[in-house]
């Protein structure tokens, strides 16, 4: 059976493992759309297991990272926009927060939600460009729009304090939660990674999504049916690059400290990246590739700039299984009927 | 209703068009017929905004359609299928066809606005996947898709994927329905079966709807249309009634000399 072909072998290696515990699959099988909720759950257990404040302020920086990275599918995955440029708009919802909440006073909420709209027109403005070029030469463009705004940020001093980053960021606070309270800091993150899946998944499955899932497989067929492209692929830039501009405010809250150099190409590609790997249009893939791979690189810490030459070595293997590792494997453990929307 | 008047288009020195003009009337279904190159496919893509003509124009009551984007006409009215099928395979019968009434919406709407009354499970949000499932699965019972509404469009027979795009055009009822040689590739029965639904279709349907019908087969054109152009090399040679035109010396060398 398992000489047929390497495909069917694999599946049958599941297959034997899901005869040997029936029960559990099954019961894994229905509640399948519950598993997100359920991972948040145990998520939020962590802070009374974990009495390291370092490790707890690395699972924070994971929760965030993984929220930026799964807003990046709708852009990426859904509206098809291979962009290098998701820890721009990260960086421009930081800088936006941190400068309104140090020099000009304003209440962490407002400046979150400004955060959110100036990166979203960051990102029109980059959605503008495919408009004349598409594919290939739309990465090359996004790219340019990251250095660009990069230096921008690095030599601007008079509204950016420019290379040495920004310092003296207040204390900060929302509904009540201080970011400067490591377990406060912590839910608020991860409350936010749970703001933005929701919002990702319902977006996948309603109206924009199945809308962008057609455009994205085939472009003539949607403007056919009466869908003007840019409109639509517009949208899911702005939608996603606003969303990443709120976790960049969420970030100034936990790090209280900014520099060009966090939202440079090296970000933007490794987001790209865990998206690739994660199964671009697969949430719970995505997601937890992001996840897993922040606290892997800040265990291997020592491994300095390597850290970017691992994550394309995974992308390496990650092309080879279609629709990504994460996403294969949870298509393979979890065949529910939710996963036929997905490509 | 649909002018289309001494319309041009080349590539490069390739004349595909020369002077084409004929109109489709209310209710009416015209069978446009002729050999492979002759530039049927061609005279669809221009009429459907695919192409910009060189010179010419097309008009559906009176509203000029050759400088719009494709899915500016698509809601002006003008409804089509391609030769080849496009459907998203990996969604079911019913989702190909919610996704067809949702992007002929997205025209029309603010996206975000959209988005967002979605995301708060505002009324308005409800009402319009009600709407949208209810449209959908009228156009599926139309063409005899109800029972395969939760299959995957994947596993549909070559003949059903073709009705499912016929259902997806349909969500957002065209005044002009433009198949492009629907029967291409269908055993002889199949074939039979789908022109009889799309005649009905048209025939039945509650707003006026005519039918531009692309095909080879020469007997299915002359059976089912009110009319038929003729083209080849680029030009309309004959625009007559199916019985005239059956009897045209210059269609039959076109269509049996050719072979």
């Amino acid at each position: 059976m398992s000489q047929l072909t390497t495909d069917t072998s694999q599946q049958s290696k599941f297959r034997g493992l899901a005869n040997r515990v029936p029960g559990a699959v099954a019961v894994i099988r229905r509640f399948s759309s519950a598993l997100p909720a359920l991972f948040i759950l145990i998520g939020a257990a962590a802070p009374f297991l974990i009495d390291s404040p370092f490790r707890l302020q690395v699972l924070t920086l994971a929760f965030l990272n993984a929220a930026v990275v799964t807003a990046l599918t709708i852009s990426l995955g859904y509206g098809g926009l291979l962009n290098l440029s998701q820890g721009t708009y990260y960086g421009l919802g930081a800088y936006t927060t941190a400068i309104l909440v140090t020099e000009h006073e304003w209440s962490f909420f407002t400046a979150v939600i400004a955060a959110a709209v100036f990166a979203g027109f960051g990102g029109y403005v980059l959605a503008l460009a495919s408009l004349r070029v598409r594919d290939d030469y739309f990465v090359l463009v996004s790219l340019g729009f990251t250095f660009a705004i990069a230096q921008l940020m690095a030599n601007l001093p008079s509204i950016t304090r420019g290379r040495e980053g920004f310092f003296g960021i207040p204390k900060l606070s929302l509904f009540g939660l201080s970011f400067n309270d490591p377990i406060q800091a912590y839910f608020l993150c991860l409350g936010l990674f749970a703001f933005v899946y929701a919002i990702t998944r319902r977006l996948a499955h309603g109206f924009l999504g199945r809308s962008l899932l057609v455009v994205n497989h085939d472009d003539v067929a949607a403007r056919s049916m009466g869908m003007p492209p840019f409109k639509l692929r517009a949208t899911s830039m702005v939608i996603s690059s606003g969303l990443a501009g709120i976790c960049g405010g969420f970030l100034v809250g936990t790090i209280q400290f900014i520099s060009p150099n966090d939202f440079g190409f090296d970000a933007s590609f490794t987001m790209t990246l865990y998206a690739i790997i994660g199964g671009l249009t697969s949430l719970a893939g995505v997601a937890s590739t992001a996840f897993i791979f922040t606290l892997l690189l800040e265990e291997f810490r020592s491994l300095g700039s390597y850290t970017v030459g691992l994550v394309g070595l995974a992308v390496i293997i990650a092309v080879f299984i279609r629709g990504g590792v994460v996403a294969d494997v949870v298509r393979k453990l979890l065949p529910s009927s939710r996963n036929r929307n997905r490509r | 209703m649909l002018h289309i008047s001494n319309i041009t288009k080349s590539f490069g020195g390739v004349h595909a068009l020369k002077d084409v003009s004929f109109s489709v009337g209310d209710r009416e279904i015209v069978g446009v017929i002729g050999p492979n190159g002759s530039g049927k496919s061609t005279l669809i893509n221009v009429v459907s905004g695919f192409y910009r003509p060189d010179g010419g124009d097309v008009t559906l009551d009176d509203v000029s359609l050759v400088a719009m984007a494709p899915a500016a006409i698509r809601r002006q009215g003008i409804g089509r299928t391609f030769q080849n099928l496009r459907l998203v395979e990996k969604m079911s019968v019913l989702d190909n066809t919610i996704a067809g009434y949702y992007l002929a919406q997205t025209g029309t709407r603010s996206l975000l606005w959209t988005w967002l009354s979605e995301l708060l499970f505002l009324p308005s949000a409800r009402k319009r996947k009600q709407e949208a499932k209810r449209v959908a699965r009228e156009a599926l019972s139309r063409v005899g898709l109800s029972e395969k509404s939760e299959m995957l469009a994947a596993n549909l027979s070559y003949a059903d994927q073709k009705r499912l795009e016929l259902a997806r055009v349909l969500t957002l009822p065209p005044r002009i329905l433009i198949l492009d040689e629907p029967t291409a590739g269908m055993s002889v029965e199949e074939a039979d079966e789908l022109i009889r639904t799309i005649v009905d279709l048209v025939k039945t349907s509650d707003n006026s709807m005519s039918l531009l019908l692309i095909e080879h087969r020469l007997d299915l054109v002359l059976d089912v249309s009110d009319r038929a152009v003729v083209m080849d090399g680029g030009a309309v040679i004959n625009d007559d009634v199916p019985a005239v035109i059956a009897h045209d010396p210059e269609v039959r060398r076109i269509y049996v000399g050719g072979e």
